[in-house]
Parts: C-alpha cells; structure tokens; sequence
C-alpha cells in the first residue's frame, strides 16, 4: 500500500499550469528522486502535497487519509516532514530550540499546562529535549544545540532543518534540494545522512538537481516536465529514457 | 431625505475626501517606494496647517500662494526628515518595528514642537473667502470647498502626470516595482527615497492648508486625519488614481453616515470600513518565511540567567534576600508623590508584560493595547459601582472581559505586519469611541467616579504603600506565570512564528491558534492592569485609553527589548518615570520623548533589555571562561 498517493494533481498560477495531472505513489520505505528542468513544477509539488498551496484539482492521501485540503500543520501533525529549497529556519532560536520545535506533533502542553507545569508536563518536556538532541545527533550536529540557528554554517543549517524535520518521528519527508549549495564533502556527506533516514524506517521523497546524488540513491526516478509526470523508473531506465533526454537537453536534430 | 440635502452632503464629503485623498497619497508613495507606513504622515498636515495659518494671518499672503508656500516648505521637509532620521534607520536593514516606532517619535515631536510655537488650543483660519455661497440647483457651493476641491484635485492631476510622463515619474515606478534591477539601469534609489518623502510631505501639507480653514489649525490635526487617509490609500490599492478615488468615496461616504445615520457614530463606521478593506483585500494568502521584528528582539537563547541553575545556591539565596528587603523598604524610603507614580508604572508593568507577549514573542504588532486596558477598567469599575462586588472578584472578571475582547478581535491576526498594526490602531479607535458613545453604560467623557478602594480581608487599601503591595504581587504573579509560559512548548512554538510563520506551519504548530491564544493572554493582562488602575484613581474616563497611550505602551516594550520579560518591565518603569524627571523641561518633555524613541532606534534597537545584558555577558566570561569561549564563537552579537 502507497505511503503518499497523488492522483491528477491541478495548480493554476493565472494563466499558468504550474501542475497538470500529476499522479505519484510513493511506498513505505523507498527513496524516491523527483527531477525535472527548472520550473518544471517540483517545488510547486511540494508545496501544494505539503499544505501551504491549495490545489485546484486532483487528490493527494497520506496513510490512506485524504489530506488534498488539509493545512501545513496537520499535515505535519498526520507525520509529513519536509525540508525547503530556501533553508527556513528559527534563526533567532537555538539549534536546539529549533529541534524542539520539530517535536510539536509529538507533544500537547498548552496555555495552561505551561502555567500549572503538573508532572505529565515536565516529563513532556523531558521527552521533547531527548527527541531534539537525537536528532541533533543524527545528524552530526550534537555540540551546536546551544548556537543560534543564524550562526551556524551554511551546511549545518541545512543540516538543522532536515533534524527538525526528523525530531517529529516523520514517516515521510520531502526534503526539497538539500545538496543545493553545498561542496562535494558535503554532499558526500548529505548523502550517507539520507540512506541513514531510511534506515530509521522514515520514506524519503527528494527533489534534487545534482544528478549522481539522485542516480545513486534512489531506487526510484519520477520526472517533471512543464506540470507534467513525463516519466517514471529506476535510475538506469530514466538515463535512458528518450523524453527525459529531451526534456532536458532539448530536441536533437536530423 | 431630500435629494438636495444629499447632494450638498455629497459635496461636502468630496471636499473633506480630497484631502484624504492627498495625505493617503503620502501614505501610499512612501509604502511602495520603501514598505514603510509613515506615522508622521499626519504631522505633515499640522505642519501644512500651522505654517499656513503663519503666512496668512501674518504676513496676509493671498491664499493660492500660502498652498503652493506650504507644500513646497514641507516638501523640504520631508526630505530633510528622511535624510536625518529614516535614512539612517533605513540603511540599518533594521525591522519594520523599529522604522515604524521612529516615524512615531518623529510625530510624537514635531506635535511637541506645535504645541510650543503655537498652543494647545485650535487656532481658527481668518476668513479669506467671502461667506456667500454660489447656489446651483439649490445646492450651496461654499466658495472654500471649491477652492479645497479645486486645488485638491489639480495637485493630484499634476501628481498623475508627473508619474505618466516625467522621466523622474517613471523611473519611480520602475523603482518602486523592482529596486534591484532599476538600479541596474541607473536609478539612484537614495534620491528617489529621498524624493518620495519630499512629495509625500508636501502633499500632507497641502492638504493640511486645505483642511484647517474647516476644522482649526491644532496639534492633534493630523492624528485626525491620519487614520481616515490610510483607508483612503488601502481602499485604493496604494495605487495614485486608486487612492484619489478611494479617498473621494471615504470623504462622501463619512459625510454621509454623519449626516443621515448619526454624527456620533460616523467614524466608528469609517474604521469598521478600513476594517472590513483590510479584512477582504490585504489578508496575505501564503505564510510570511520571513521574521517582522527580525533583528531587533533580544534573543532568548543568549540570556545570561544569573538565576539560573548555574548559579551558587548562595548567590540565589543572597539576591532573594536583598530583593525582598528593597521591595519592603521602597514605601518607607519614598514620598508620596514618587510612590504614585511608581504605582503607576508598576500598573502599566502588567499590562505591557501582556503586550510583551504579542509583539515581542508572537511577533504580532498591536496598536490598540490601551483599549483592552480600558475594557477592563470599566469592567472592574462598573461592577463594583452597580453591584458592589469585591476587588478579588472584579479584578479576575475584567482580565476576563478583556480577554474576550481580545478574542473576538482577533481574526484581525490574519493581518501581518503593517496591516495588523493599522488594524490594531482602527480597532483600538472603534473601542475607545465606543467608551465615549455608549453613555448609559459609560458615562462617556464626562466619566466615572467613586470607583471604591479595593477591601481585602476587611482592610481598604487606600493608601500609595498599602496599593503598591497590591500591584506588585499582581505584578510578581503576572510575570512568574508569563515567564512559565514563554519557556513552555507554547513559548517555544510562538518565538517559532515570530521567527518564520511557514517554517512553524510545517512543523507542526498551528500558527494562527498560537496567535489567537497569545493576544487572548495578553489582552487579559491589559484587563488585570486595568481593573487596578480604576480603583487605585476611584476615577476614569476614556482619555486614559486612548490611541497614544497604546503607542507609549508599545514604546515601553521596545525601548525595553522585545522578547525579553525584564525589558518589558523595564521599559514600562523608563517610559513613566522618565518624563517625569524631564517635567523640569515642561513643554519640551514630549520633543525629548519622541527624540529619545528615534535614538533608541537609531542606536539601540535591541532596547534596555539588551544594553543590561553586556555587563552580564562581561561578567559571564570572567566567572565561567568555558561558557564564554563558546559564546565568544559566533562573533559579537
């Protein structure tokens, strides 16, 4: 049974088919690549199966719920993570405090438990920091926890925002170009981090232009073009595939 | 209703909607050309209407030449007031907040200013134009009005071709689309800043010439129009010809409201109207990734806690002590004139730890803080004038009220940034008008008194030292219960949406709950701080809750350090003990103050909070050299 299931996904932008038609299934337990020239409609995906667009057409279920109305924080709440091509960080909280944040889901102290503080609420607490500094650990990032978010390095930032996506024990997360602007250590190194999430029986669904991070990784390749899925295989099969080729290196000649 | 008698009304609403028009031009120039509403928009009307007033009565220009004088000497203005005090704030890359409480200092200032060169009271324009009326199909067209009209609508003629066809006009609008590339094709962005505040200025000031031959020249001339322009600007999509229209309909529809629905109720309806535009046109429909206080606040995280659990237990225990010994002693040690003024502060303390909250974590600007303080006031006092309930039960009751208040407003959280805080301010107006209106219940201006002493335990706080125990274990509670609250998974997650309100969604938060539920706390701390102030003075009125005192509530939590709950209460005691110690100053006091806010902005917008931290950072490296070596990484903070 698919994890993530879309189904004829429309998004108008005026005139503009950012999405037409897009259907996708996504198992539990896989990496899945999405690619596709610039503009071709990946991000507008995301934002759209993530709640912060509505969509103007189609349906999107998550764990066999329907969610295609459903706003950002309870698609968050029903276990969906994600990342964002430009970092989106607290910059004015702590790395750890950022992590914590990412627990939300996990937890529900509110107004008056904040002001009363019982037990179930200090364990609560406790609970939150433990999740925020394992994630922190995953993902390399255990000493910074007391840094503000806007002074770490670029790289841990990225980094960050993927822990904050996991500390909600996610079981899925899209993470949206996480190697962009990164050098080749570190993305050797995002990549290691990215099987390790599967390991943690979290499904992965990336976007992500740098091709050998998407070829090795992924056992499965669904490619955009113009709002449209124009292809869909396993790594070796899209390599090869001739609209793919097209899509991206346009028409050959003669 | 006789079609005549609309049709002068109608007239009369185009007179006074041009001069809406003109300010709300202001308005709208300065938000496109920089992101900015100028609060001291409506200073230029003032400045417009005195230095008019100057011109005419005593050196008895002719009247066209004292509008094209006026709007040329606050153009010049306006150009000067950017160079010297926004640029500087401006190129800082400072937040919205700090920009926007500077245009207040200016407005706060330059009313100072007025105050001292040409009184308090409204001073009449001399008559310039005759009395008789031109009279067409029986609708009196008073020489004056055509003369706003006429004026009026050939400056914003002038104005629409200047932005048509001039090149300057042009590369303005290029500017005002996309800085970044018209740069690149050689717009001198400074010079067209600079410009857009000299044209806006001098528009404000011509409408001020205009305007004052109706209503008097006086000081508070441009808060009254203020607010009525920016609805002008909004209704009109802060475009030129949609503003001039949009202004035209506001003068027409208000005058029209006075005159056939009630003149008490008419600028209720104007700011119900602005808040309706609001509401269906400027609603943002994607979350902001970005922080609206960003920069300014104090951070959290870097909080040097000499309470905390790395202190000595010795050290804790002996700042307990000496803490509780000054609190006792401050009755005995001061006089009574002090002791109330402290009181006073200590009042203000509650409500502005509320207002902490909002803005300072939330993010969320709120310009109507003193009408929720009103609510309660009137709350407590009623109920213990006409049912002659207890202190203990009025005072829970009226944070209550005001919470509720709170949150039957608060869809308004739907705003962000420059548009809450109009909202804010337009709801904080419609309260307050509404404290003056409903007379049965209020007693409107006139007010209400022998609000009783507080009785506790059989004993009538009457006096300074037995109210200043009151307030501040009211004050002590409010503060340790906000304290739990911001270090609580909901603190957590409202500095989230003050930091990123999309990050927040995505992980999980509901943002807009979050914001509902902290204007609901801190509207209710405004209620509690109410209800003390009405049976500490045993007389109030609705002059207590008006419009500035929400600006010098959100002062107090500026100039102390957003997101910080010391600087909260610091910046509540500065703000009232301050112009006390500058009463020497008498009529100056006030240039001081909104000097003061434009310093502050300028040079410390972290506020009070912030600048008490250095000692403590500085103390900090040399008692734990490990702690500081950490902190020490990032660089100066």
């Amino acid at each position: 049974m698919a994890l993530l299931k879309v189904d004829g996904l429309d998004k108008r932008f005026g005139g503009l088919m950012a999405l037409s038609g897009v259907s996708l299934a996504v198992e539990k337990g896989e990496i899945r690549g999405l690619i596709g020239p610039n503009g071709s409609g990946k991000t507008t995906f995301f934002n759209v199966v993530s709640g912060i667009y509505g969509s103007d057409g189609g349906r999107v279920e998550f764990k066999d719920e329907e969610i295609t109305r459903s706003p950002a924080h309870q698609v968050n709440r029903l276990g969906m993570a994600r990342t964002f091509q430009e970092i989106q960080l607290f910059y004015d909280q702590t790395v750890l405090e950022n992590a914590m944040v990412g627990c939300h889901r996990l937890s529900r102290a509110g107004v008056l438990a904040a002001f009363l503080r019982p037990r179930w609420v200090r364990e609560e607490e406790a609970m939150i920091r433990a999740k925020a500094e394992e994630s922190l650990a995953f993902v390399g990032l255990a000493g910074a926890g007391g840094e503000l978010a806007r002074k770490i390095p670029y790289g841990h930032q990225r980094l960050l925002e993927i822990a904050r996506g996991l500390a909600g024990d996610p079981e899925l997360i899209l993470l949206d170009e996480p190697a962009a602007g990164m050098n080749q250590a570190e993305t050797r190194e995002l990549m290691a981090h990215i099987a390790k999430i599967r390991e943690r029986g979290v499904t992965v669904l990336l976007v992500e232009h740098n091709m050998k991070l998407v070829m090795d990784i992924c056992e499965r390749v669904t490619v955009l073009n113009h709002g449209q899925v124009i292809a869909e295989g396993s790594p070796a099969e899209i390599q090869s595939n001739e609209q793919v080729i097209e899509a991206y290196l346009g028409k050959a000649r003669g | 209703m006789e079609l005549v008698t609309v049709a002068q009304l109608g007239f009369s609403g185009l007179t006074i909607g041009c001069v809406y028009s003109l300010v709300g031009l202001g308005f709208a120039l300065t938000l496109r050309a920089t992101e900015l509403i100028n609060f001291a928009q409506g200073e230029m009307v003032m400045l417009g209407a005195f230095l008019g007033l100057t011109m005419l009565s005593s050196f008895h220009l002719p009247f066209l030449a004292v509008f094209v004088l006026a709007v040329i000497l606050t153009g010049f203005f306006g150009i000067l007031m950017e160079r010297f005090m926004l640029r500087p704030i401006l190129e800082h890359k400072s937040p919205l907040l700090n920009l926007l409480i500077a245009t207040l200092g200016i407005s706060i200032a330059l009313q100072a200013v007025a105050i001292i060169l040409w009184g308090r009271e409204p001073v009449p324009y001399p008559e310039v134009f005759g009395n008789e009326p031109l009279v067409l199909w029986g609708v009196r067209l008073q020489a004056l009005n055509l003369w706003i009209l006429g004026l009026g609508l050939a400056t914003m003629a002038g104005l629409h071709l200047f932005f048509q066809r001039t090149m300057t006009g042009i590369s303005w609008r290029a500017a005002s689309l996309d800085p970044a590339t018209a740069a690149l094709y050689g717009v001198n962005r400074r010079r067209n800043v600079a410009l857009t505040f000299g044209i806006s200025a001098a528009l404000g000031g011509g409408a001020g010439v205009l305007i004052a031959p109706l209503f008097f020249a006086s000081f508070g001339l441009g808060h009254a129009v203020l607010v009525k322009a920016f609805a002008a600007a909004a209704l009109g999509g802060f475009g030129v010809v949609g503003t001039m229209f949009g202004g035209l309909a506001l003068g027409v529809i208000e005058t029209l409201a006075a005159g056939l629905i009630s003149s008490e109720y008419k600028n209720v309806i104007m700011y119900a109207i602005l808040l309706a535009i609001l509401m269906f046109f400027f609603r943002p429909k994607t979350p902001a990734g970005r922080s609206i206080t960003e920069g300014s606040k104090v951070v959290a995280g870097q909080a040097v806690d000499l309470f905390g659990p790395s202190s000595p237990g010795w050290f804790k225990a002996a700042a307990w002590l000496v803490g509780i010994l000054v609190w006792l002693l401050i009755p005995a040690l001061t006089g009574i004139y002090a002791m109330r003024i402290l009181n006073l502060a200590l009042i203000f303390g509650v409500a502005v730890l509320g207002l902490q909250l909002i803005v300072g974590y939330t993010g969320q600007f709120s310009f109507g803080h003193a009408a929720f303080y009103g609510i309660g006031a009137y709350t407590s006092a009623l109920l213990a004038v006409h049912f002659h309930l207890p202190f203990y039960l009025t005072m829970p009751l009226a944070a209550v009220a005001a919470g509720l208040a709170g949150w039957v407003v608060a869809p308004l959280l739907r705003l962000s940034g420059h548009f809450l805080a109009i909202g804010t301010l337009a709801t904080g107006e419609i309260i307050f008008l509404l404290m003056i209106n409903w007379k049965w219940l209020t007693k409107g201006a006139y007010g209400l008194y022998g609000i009783p002493f507080p009785r506790l335990g059989g004993y009538e706080l009457a006096d300074d030292a037995a109210y200043y125990f009151l307030v501040s274990v009211v004050l002590a509670g409010v503060y340790f219960l906000l304290r739990r609250l911001t270090r609580s998974r909901f603190g957590r997650a409202l500095v989230a949406v003050r930091e990123n309100e999309l990050a927040s969604l995505v992980s999980g938060v509901r943002a807009n709950s979050q914001k509902i539920k902290a204007f609901v706390v801190g509207t209710g701390c405004a209620g509690l701080a109410g209800a003390l102030y009405a049976h500490y003075v045993s007389y109030i009125n609705p002059e207590s809750f008006q419009f500035m005192i929400s600006v010098e509530m959100v002062t107090m939590v500026v100039i102390g350090g957003l997101g910080s709950m010391p600087g909260g209460l610091i910046g509540a005691l500065v703000v009232i003990l301050l112009p006390e110690y500058l009463r020497a100053l008498a009529d100056y006091r006030l240039v001081v103050y909104g000097g003061l806010l434009i310093v502050f902005m300028m040079f410390l917008p972290g506020g009070l909070a912030d600048l008490g931290r250095r000692p403590g950072r500085w103390l900090e490296a040399r008692l734990r050299p490990s702690a500081a070596g950490k902190g020490g990484a990032g660089g100066p903070a």
